[in-house]
């Protein structure tokens, strides 16, 4: 599928499709080293670099208790440039999506960041396919936070 | 008897006498004769006239002489002639027989002694012809008893019978014809003991005669079928020498094809051996292959990883022409036709990945299938020098094996010989058991002859009484 001018990219975070937001510089990173960070919150999963930049790494899925393991590489998407962005493990690259209609009455997946979610969208090419806004910020503060 | 030297002269000696008187007659005659011849010395005419003086002498000396003999010769011839006579009459009446004719003659010359002999003789001759009559009377009695008794022995056959015993000659004879009794009575109490004996051995010799006689007859025929089998074994055995001869014909053929298995297992182990180099060099390059073609893997992952990254690169520029909006609408078609040559060169190289994969698995395989070729081919090897080394063996073995046909070929003709030898022995066997068994059927009638006459024998034996 090639992208159009009215095109948007969503990624797939934790089970939930996330309609990237078009005023924000995304980046796609297949295979970022992760470097984990001691003490840090359980959905922080480490640090990465981004052209010399570092970068954190929050990861949605995280399940309490668990720890995360010494050095990983994993699918992440930058979402701003350094040194005010942070990276998100996504479960695939991200895809293009042709935004529809607003669906007012589409509940809020249980989720982590929850909080962070702004509002559903209609896939216009796939209806039965609902896409999520979110605030980056909330985002960030979402998994950053103790859980 | 008077004594001769006193007695008076005999008429022997008075013939002596008379005779040496006329034997001196002549003697005296000559002796004068010779005294007038050698006295006289005259001549012839006185010789003449002497001699006739000299023959009426001797003339004269013979009449005297004539003279005085006759009366002495005439006493003499009758003193013998007498006695002569009655000698001569004794002489002729001892002739007739009659035994008590004495000559009586007693003088003292030796007619008278002659006389005297003579009745002496007579009387000595006559006593002893009285007591030789005596004795040839007893003897004649002794010798008739004898063969009384011999008789009523021959006629009863009794041998317990005992010839009286006298004290004459004949009882030697007796006790000799007792003992001669009882020794044949001893004998034939042996002989009949023996004849009994040899009765029943001839019976039982008979019976094994007869035994022998079927024995012989079974013998003949088992050597009747001995010869027909040993002409069916000298057939045999001819013909095994035959096959024989054929088995050797086949074991050099053997050999020799043998060899030619060797030579062909050499060669095929040799081809073998270039197969297996050329497999090796084959495998070899096949390797080389798959090292190419995993140094192309490589290339491609670093392709396919450069096509992801400008994958990536594309979606990320997408996403930056999606955030610039209407200004990057340009820059996105630019992108996603980068994105789509990175997808095209991702799927090329996936493509080649793949092909890649194959070759090697292929490759894999095939190295895997060359070592299994190798491998095979190795032990074809093996089994092709095993099958070389079993080659030579069996040549040995077959060589061993045509020498041993050829040893049993020899060795069967040579029994097809002593076959045929036997064959004619068992001939001349078979022969001999005819004959054997002929002479056994003789044998067994001989044996019943000599049963009956066993038989007979112990009857005339039982007709002697040899107890009592």
């Amino acid at each position: 599928m090639s992208a159009s001018a009215s095109s948007r990219f969503g990624v797939h975070v934790g089970g939930v499709a996330l309609l990237l937001p078009p005023e924000l510089a995304c980046e796609f990173v297949a295979g970022a080293t992760v470097v984990p960070l001691p003490r840090a919150g359980r959905r922080v999963l480490g640090l990465t670099q981004l052209r010399g930049q570092p970068v954190v790494v929050l990861d949605a899925s995280a399940h309490p208790g668990a720890h995360p393991p010494a050095l990983r590489r994993h699918s992440v998407v930058v979402l701003g440039g350094p040194p005010d962005g942070a990276a998100i493990v996504v479960d695939e690259a991200p895809e293009p999506v042709r935004a529809g209609a607003t669906l007012a009455d589409a509940s809020p997946p249980e989720c982590a960041f929850a909080s962070a979610l702004e509002g559903a969208v209609e896939d216009a090419a796939d209806p039965s396919r609902a896409w999520w806004r979110f605030d980056p910020r909330r985002l960030f503060e979402a998994l950053a936070g103790p859980a | 008897m008077t004594d001769p030297r006193q007695a008076p002269a005999s008429a022997i000696e008075r013939l002596r006498r008379s005779t040496l008187v006329l034997s001196l007659a002549p003697l005296a005659a000559g002796a004068l004769l010779a005294i007038v011849l050698s006295v006289w010395g005259g001549d012839a005419a006185d010789a003449a006239r002497a001699l006739r003086w000299l023959a009426i002498a001797l003339l004269g000396l013979l009449a005297l002489a004539a003279a005085v003999a006759f009366p002495l010769i005439n006493r003499w011839a009758t003193s013998l002639a007498e006695p002569l006579a009655r000698l001569r009459e004794t002489l002729g009446q001892l002739v007739a027989g009659d035994l008590a004719a004495r000559s009586g003659l007693d003088g003292a010359d030796e007619a008278g002694a002659i006389g005297r002999q003579l009745d002496t003789f007579l009387d000595e001759r006559v006593a002893a012809l009285e007591r030789a009559s005596r004795d040839s009377e007893e003897l004649n009695d002794s010798v008739i008893e004898i063969m009384q008794a011999v008789g009523t022995i021959a006629t009863t056959k009794d041998l317990t019978m005992k010839v009286p015993v006298t004290e004459n000659v004949t009882g030697a004879i007796a006790d000799a014809l007792n003992l001669l009794t009882d020794e044949t009575r001893r004998v034939l109490i042996s002989v009949r003991d023996v004849s009994g004996e040899v009765a029943r051995g001839t019976v039982e010799v008979r019976s094994q005669s007869e035994s022998a006689g079927q024995a012989a007859q079974r013998e003949q025929r088992e050597v009747d079928l001995a010869a027909r089998e040993l002409a069916a074994a000298a057939g045999a055995l001819g013909a095994i020498a035959e096959r024989a001869r054929g088995c050797n014909d086949a074991a050099e053929r053997a050999v020799i094809a043998n060899i030619e298995a060797m030579r062909s297992v050499g060669s095929t182990v040799q081809g073998i051996g270039r197969s297996r180099a050329l497999i090796r060099e084959t495998e070899k390059r096949i390797k080389r292959l798959g090292e190419r073609s995993q140094e192309i893997g490589q290339v491609v992952g670093l392709i396919q990883g450069i096509a992801e990254r400008t994958g990536i690169l594309a979606l990320n520029a997408s996403m930056r022409a999606a955030n610039a909006g209407e200004a990057g609408r340009n820059f996105l078609v630019v992108a996603d036709e980068v994105k789509r040559l990175s997808e095209s060169a991702r799927d090329a190289t996936s493509q080649i990945s793949r092909l890649i994969a194959a070759i090697q698995a292929e490759t894999t395989d095939t190295v895997v299938a060359m070592n299994q070729a190798i491998t095979q081919v190795v032990e074809i090897s093996r089994l092709a020098e095993e099958a070389g080394v079993g080659m030579r063996n069996t040549q040995e073995e077959t060589e061993a094996l045509a020498a041993n046909v050829r040893d049993i070929a020899r060795t069967s003709s040579e029994q097809s010989k002593v076959g045929a030898a036997l064959q004619e022995r068992a001939r001349i066997i078979q022969e001999a058991s005819g004959e054997t068994a002929r002479q056994l059927a003789l044998q067994a009638e001989e044996t019943q002859r000599l049963v009956e006459r066993a038989q007979a024998l112990l009857g005339e034996i039982g007709a002697f009484k040899v107890s009592d």
